[in-house]
């Protein structure tokens, strides 16, 4: 097997009823994800990071119509050859649509739906049913309908019931839009924790830069279709300048170290600082 | 309006007792209520279908659209039809008055009688229906209706049309408050009408696009993959189910017998009193 869990190469993608008629929404993609990394895509509006997701479990080319070229490789096996309901054991999927991803009668269903089209042994599912419903915190909507839920909520199910799969890639689109900051928060911890623990491999798009750096290995930079940067949070956020010309905020304390270049160049050879408590550790040890 | 089904969740005996039992318990009920054309058997039936309502959903069972339902019918065909039934030829006797309806005529013995069976019949199937519906989840009932050989595709459609209706309402609600709040005109039931077609388009554009987004989530879980999903319910054939089955079944084979040697006990030409509604055999 090849040393990599998911492989895009040379992906170009266009939309068949794409509203900008010329423009492909994913431009020569290259990316190699090695098992168990935590990687955070990030970019603007339509920079093309949904399209990503879709690609990783196949749904592009199968269920989205639109001109593909390149290959696309989960665990050495090219998505073409594979349906995406069996691709789902492999790749779990996380829409940003709370509302459309739900289809059962109660909440508990549907955390048992994914597995059971799996044919998993009824004993198991539910093992994993409830361990998910206590990572996720549902037991008190365990037998209500999803569609009774508050959009955070939904969204919350929705995350549990991919998870219930137990996917080695989990591909998260905007999983967090409808939740409030705390909830957020909770929910990279959890997927941080899969990450750790269970070495799950992670792609997770969201907008939160800040909150995103204090957990992914790495970063995606998407623009207009394409990976603009990728590497480590810090080596990504060395470059201002191509942030400043996607128009993309970078964490504010790195943005301030940058600011007060002269000065921080002063304080000794630090790197730039990425979050809130490096740069409060740098200050702290100044005052030494 | 979030919740359309009518299941009320529980723990009786008729909670755990097998869908395909109960919907056999139905099945038999709609046969045995039609096979007499006398009030006793189905009087018995909707008293015994009363009692297991009771005893599965204990006062619920009032508040129920279903008992509502026999209560309406209740009027239409024993009040009503006492009048309007074309086969009532002799006037009723109230405490020696004929009450009488204009244009319809006199309540009659006739169409008392009529009424009454055919009310019978009506409302112990829909009492074992109540039953039916109140204590099997739809999940429960998807199960059952798989296990009866039902495709399992067309299972999931029936779930799946079973949840879309709340969501439609909603979402025709939402379509509807922006609309107004652009200044659709809302004065008189005319406005109220034009409106609907204002909305009925985003409405099915949306439901469009949301079963195009929903069944890609599907497949991301999965569904498609296997036409036998593992079955996650909890209920299996118990003796008593069994046993309930069982006495049901030689009940029905014992009415039919009976109607076969005896006829359908039907005293339609024969009333001429109150108690004749209520004789087996005519005098
Ligand atoms: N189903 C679709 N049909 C046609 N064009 C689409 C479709 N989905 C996306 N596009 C187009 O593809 C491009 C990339 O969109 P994509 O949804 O991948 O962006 P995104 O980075 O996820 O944006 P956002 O941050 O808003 O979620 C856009 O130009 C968009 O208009
Ligand atoms: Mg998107």
């Amino acid at each position: 097997m090849s040393e990599y869990i998911l492989e895009l190469k040379d992906v170009n993608f266009k939309y068949e009823n794409a509203p900008t008629v010329e423009e492909p929404a994913l431009k020569n993609i290259n990316l190699k994800v090695k098992k168990g990394e935590f990687i955070g895509v990030i970019g603007s509006n339509n920079s093309g990071k949904s399209t990503l997701c879709a690609l990783c479990n196949g749904l592009i080319p199968k269920a989205l119509d639109g001109e593909f070229s390149g290959q696309v490789l989960v665990d050495g096996q090219d998505i073409k050859d594979v349906s995406t309901a069996k691709m789902s054991q492999k790749v779990g999927l996380v829409l940003p649509d709370p509302e459309a991803q739900l289809s059962q009668l109660t909440v508990y269903d549907e955390l048992t739906f994914g597995p059971s089209n799996l044919e998993l042994p009824r004993e198991k599912i539910f093992e994993e049913a409830d361990r998910v419903m206590k990572l996720i915190r549902l037991e008190n909507f365990k037998e209500r309908s999803p569609f009774s839920l508050s959009g955070g909520e939904q969204q919350r199910v929705a995350i549990a019931s991919v998870l219930a799969m137990n996917p080695e890639i989990l591909v998260l689109d905007e999983p967090t839009s409808n939740l409030d900051p705390l909830s957020t928060q909770e929910i990279f911890e959890i997927i941080c924790k899969l990450n750790r623990e269970m070495n799950m491999t992670v792609i997770l798009v969201e907008h939160e830069v800040e909150l995103m750096a204090q957990y992914v290995d790495r970063f995606v930079v998407m623009d207009n279709g394409r990976i603009v940067l990728d590497g480590s949070p810090k080596e990504v956020f060395s470059h201002r300048e191509v942030f400043e010309q996607i128009k993309m905020f970078i964490p504010t304390v790195t943005s301030l170290a940058g600011e007060i270049d002269e000065e921080y160049r002063k304080w000794g050879n630090y790197e730039y600082p990425i979050t809130l408590e490096e740069m409060i550790k740098i200050i702290d040890s100044r005052k030494e | 309006m979030s919740d359309m089904s009518m299941y009320i969740p529980g723990n009786s005996f008729f909670h755990k007792c097998d869908a395909k039992v109960k919907m056999l318990l139905l099945v038999i009920v709609s046969i045995m209520a039609f096979l007499f054309h006398s009030p006793y058997l189905s009087g018995f039936l909707l008293i015994v279908g009363a009692v297991f309502n009771y005893i599965s959903i204990g006062n619920r069972m009032f508040k129920h659209m279903l008992t509502r339902m026999i209560i309406i019918m209740m009027f239409f065909l024993i009040i009503l039809h006492g009048f309007v039934n074309p086969r009532g030829e002799t006037p009723a006797s109230f405490f020696g008055q004929e009450i009488s309806l204009p244009f319809f005529g006199a309540y009659t013995y006739e169409g008392f009688y009529l009424g009454l069976v055919f009310w019978l019949r009506l409302s112990s199937i829909i009492m074992m229906a109540e039953l039916f519906i109140s204590t099997t989840s739809p999940s429960d009932l998807i199960h059952g209706l798989h296990k009866l050989g039902v495709p399992y595709n067309f299972c999931f459609m029936v779930s799946m049309s079973l949840q879309l209706i709340p969501i439609s309402v909603r979402e025709a609600q939402i379509i509807n408050s922006a609309q107004r709040a652009r200044g659709l005109p809302e004065k008189s039931i005319v406005d109220r009408f034009k409106g609907l077609l204002p909305m009925f388009v985003p409405l099915v554009v949306s439901s469009l696009e949301r079963m195009e987004r929903t069944s890609m989530a599907l497949e991301c879980r999965g569904f498609g993959n296997t036409n036998n999903p593992t079955s996650m319910s909890d209920i299996v054939i118990r003796k008593s189910d069994i046993a309930l089955m069982v006495i049901t079944l030689l009940l029905l084979v014992a009415c039919v017998i009976i109607r076969i040697r005896f006829g359908s006990f039907d005293m339609t030409d024969h009333l001429t009193s109150w108690a004749d509604c209520f004789r087996l055999v005519a005098r």
